[in-house]
C-alpha cells in the first residue's frame, strides 16, 4: 500500500506533529528562558532567544518572598486536604455504585452526580459567597477545602466506579468463600488491585484544587490566599518584573508536571474520564 | 457492566444477610451525595430564587431581596453588553472549540498511524498533556508575556521573518483570537487523548478486511475510522463546550475583558455584575441563562450527532 499518495499523507501527518510539538513546547521553554534572564533582556527586539548570563535571581526572589511562600503553603494544605477527603468519599461511593446496582438504578444517580460538573461554577459562586459570609467560612482553609471537595467528588466517584468495575466480581466472591467479610475482602483483595487507579484519581483531584482560581479569588482573604490569587496582583508596580513572574509560574507548574510524568498512564486515563488507555 | 453487577447481587444474597447489605451501600454513597447536594444543588436553587428578585446588598441603603418577577431577565435581554458577550462566546466557542477538536483529531490519527515507536508516541502524548496540568491562570500569564505587543516573543518572531507584528489584545477580534490561541495551546490535548484512545481501540482486523476487499485508504477512513470515532468526537466537542461556558481564568488575566468591555465572555460578565456592580439578582439571572445555554448546547449536540449516526 506504499503508494505516493499514502506517503504524502504520512509526511503531512508527521509535519503537523512536528509543528504542533514546537507550538506546545515553545511557551514552556519561553517561561524558563524568561525566568533565567536578567530583566534587561526581556521585552527586547529581536527577542533574546536564550538567557545571556544565566541568573537565578528570580527564583531566589520567589523563594524568599514571604507572600509567595505563604500562598504556596496555603495551596498545598488546601489541595492535600481536598484530595484526602474527596478520594475517601469518592472511593466509598464509587465502590457502592460499582457493586450494588440498586443504589444506582440505570446509572441515573451516578450520571446525575457527574452532570453537576457541567453547570458552570459561576452559578454557585454568588450564593456560596453569601452563605460562607453567614457561616463564617470565608477566608478559612476548611471553607475552600469543602468547596473543592464538592467540585472534585463527581469526578472522583465516576472514576473510582470505573476502576472498581474493571475488577472481576469473582475475586470478591472467592474472598467471601474463604470467610472474609466485605470489609476484609475490600481491604485485602480489592484495594491492592484498585490502588493505581486510586492514586491517579488522587493526583487529578490534587491538581484541580492546586490550580483553581475563581472560588479562591472570591472566598479567600489575607489569611488564606492561595498562589493563584496572588498571581494577578504580584508585582504590578510600575515595571512588570516578568522574570519573577515566570519564575513563580515555573515553581507552581512543577508539581503538576512531575505528577503527570510519574503517573502518566493513569492520569491520562483519568483526564479522559476513563476513555483512553495508553 | 450491569450484568456483572446483577450477578453479584444474586450471588452475594446467598452468603450475606440482606439486612446488613442494604444499609452498607447507603452509608457508602450517602456522604458524597449529601455533600454535593448541599454545596451545589442547594445554592443553585437559592440563586434561582434570587434571579427573580432585585438585590443589591452593597448599595448605601442596604436592602433585602425584593421580588421583581422577570425584571432581571428582561433587563438582561435588552442589555447590549450581554449580547456582546454572547456574540463573543459564539465566536470563541464556535471557532475555538471546532479548531481544537479537529486539530486534536488530526494529531491523534497522525500520531497513531505515522509514528511507529511506542516510546515516542507515549512521550508525545505526555508532552501534549503538560499544558492541561498547568493552572489556566498561569497559562494566561505565560501567554500574556508571549503576546505583549512590543517585545513579546510572538511578535518578535513575526518581526524576524519580516512581519511587523500584530496588535494583540488591543482590539476585540484579535483579543478573542489571542484567548483562543492560549486556550488551544492548553486544551488540544483533551480531544487528542480521547480520539487517540478511540483509534487505538479499533481492531486492526477491520482494516485488514477492508484491504482484502480493495478499499482505498480514503474509503477506510470514511467507512471505518470516522464512524467508529463519531461518538468520541461528539464527547470531545461537548466537554470543550462545557469548558467554554466556564471560561474565566485566562480572560481575567490576559484581557480583563478589554479593550473596554469588548472581549468579555458571559461568565466574566456575570462576575462583573455580581462582584463589582453587586447586583446579585441580575447576576443570578445571568448564571441561569448561561447554565441553561450550556445544557441546551449539550443536548442539541448529542441529538445532532446521534441522528447523524443513524443515517
Amino acid at each position: 500500500m506504499s503508494t505516493a499518495r499514502t506517503n504524502r499523507f504520512k509526511w503531512a501527518g508527521r509535519g503537523l506533529l512536528v509543528v504542533y510539538t514546537l507550538f506546545v513546547a515553545f511557551p514552556i521553554y519561553w517561561t524558563l528562558n524568561t525566568a533565567f534572564k536578567p530583566l534587561s533582556q526581556i521585552g527586547t527586539f529581536p527577542p533574546t532567544l536564550y538567557p545571556k548570563g544565566f541568573q537565578l535571581d528570580a527564583f531566589v526572589w520567589v523563594l524568599s518572598n514571604s507572600r509567595a511562600i505563604d500562598a504556596i503553603l496555603n495551596s498545598l494544605i488546601i489541595a492535600s486536604g481536598t484530595t484526602i477527603l474527596s478520594v475517601i468519599l469518592g472511593a466509598l461511593a464509587g465502590y457502592a455504585f460499582s457493586r450494588f446496582s440498586w443504589v444506582d438504578p440505570g446509572g441515573h444517580v451516578s450520571f446525575w452526580l457527574l452532570s453537576t460538573r457541567m453547570f458552570p461554577p459561576v452559578a454557585v459562586v454568588l450564593p456560596i459567597f453569601f452563605i460562607y459570609g453567614q457561616l463564617g467560612l470565608q477566608d478559612t482553609l476548611i471553607g475552600l477545602i469543602l468547596l473543592y471537595l464538592t467540585f472534585n467528588l463527581p469526578l472522583t466517584t465516576w472514576l473510582m466506579r470505573d476502576f472498581f468495575d474493571k475488577i472481576p466480581i469473582s475475586f470478591e466472591e472467592a474472598a467471601f468463600v474463604d470467610g472474609y467479610s466485605r470489609f476484609q475482602a475490600f481491604r485485602k483483595v480489592i484495594f491492592p488491585l484498585v490502588r493505581p487507579g486510586l492514586v491517579a484519581t488522587m493526583m487529578l483531584a490534587w491538581v484541580f484544587a492546586w490550580n483553581e482560581f475563581l472560588f479562591a479569588w472570591i472566598i479567600t482573604g489575607n489569611n488564606t490566599s492561595t498562589y493563584t490569587t496572588i498571581i494577578p496582583t504580584l508585582i504590578e508596580s510600575n515595571q512588570i518584573q516578568w522574570n519573577n513572574i515566570m519564575a513563580m509560574a515555573a515553581v507552581v507548574a512543577t508539581p503538576p508536571t512531575l505528577i503527570l510524568i510519574a503517573f502518566r498512564d493513569n492520569i491520562i486515563e483519568g483526564m479522559t474520564l476513563g476513555m483512553t488507555d495508553i | 457492566m450491569s450484568t456483572t453487577r446483577d450477578s453479584l447481587q444474586e450471588r452475594i444474597a446467598v452468603n450475606i444477610p440482606i439486612r446488613r447489605e442494604k444499609l452498607t451501600p447507603l452509608l457508602l454513597v450517602g456522604p458524597a451525595l449529601v455533600t454535593v447536594f448541599l454545596v451545589t444543588i442547594g445554592p443553585m436553587l437559592w440563586s434561582l430564587w434570587l434571579s427573580f428578585n432585585r438585590w443589591t446588598p452593597s448599595s448605601i441603603t442596604y436592602q433585602e431581596p425584593t421580588f421583581n418577577g422577570i425584571g432581571n431577565f428582561a433587563w438582561l435581554f435588552t442589555e447590549g453588553r450581554f449580547w456582546d458577550s454572547a456574540i463573543n462566546f459564539v465566536y470563541y466557542g464556535g471557532v475555538g472549540v471546532t479548531v481544537q477538536v479537529l486539530l486534536g483529531t488530526a494529531l491523534a490519527l497522525a500520531l497513531y498511524n505515522y509514528v511507529e515507536r511506542r516510546s515516542v508516541r507515549i512521550g508525545l502524548l505526555t508532552l501534549f498533556a503538560v499544558p492541561m496540568m498547568i493552572a489556566p491562570l498561569v497559562a494566561g500569564r505565560i501567554w500574556q508575556l508571549l503576546l505583549l505587543p512590543g517585545g513579546g516573543a510572538v511578535n518578535g518572531i513575526l518581526g524576524m521573518v519580516g512581519n511587523s507584528g500584530l496588535p494583540w489584545l488591543q482590539s476585540r477580534w484579535l483579543g478573542l483570537t489571542a484567548l483562543m490561541i492560549a486556550d488551544t495551546w492548553q486544551w488540544v490535548g483533551l480531544p487528542l487523548l480521547i480520539i487517540y484512545g478511540g483509534r487505538a481501540s479499533i481492531p486492526d482486523s477491520m482494516y485488514e478486511a477492508a484491504q482484502v476487499n480493495g478499499a482505498s485508504r480514503w474509503m477506510q477512513f470514511r467507512r471505518i475510522t470516522l464512524p467508529q470515532l463519531q461518538t468520541l468526537i461528539a464527547i470531545a466537542f461537548i466537554l470543550r463546550f462545557m469548558d467554554a461556558y466556564k471560561f474565566f481564568d485566562k480572560l481575567f488575566i490576559i484581557t480583563r475583558g478589554g479593550p473596554g468591555t469588548q472581549t468579555e465572555l458571559p461568565t466574566f460578565y456575570t462576575y462583573i455584575v455580581g462582584f463589582s456592580e453587586f447586583n446579585i439578582g441580575r447576576a443570578a439571572a445571568l448564571t441561569w441563562v448561561i447554565g441553561l445555554g450550556s445544557i441546551l448546547t449539550m443536548l442539541l449536540f448529542w441529538r445532532f450527532m446521534n441522528t447523524e449516526g443513524s443515517v
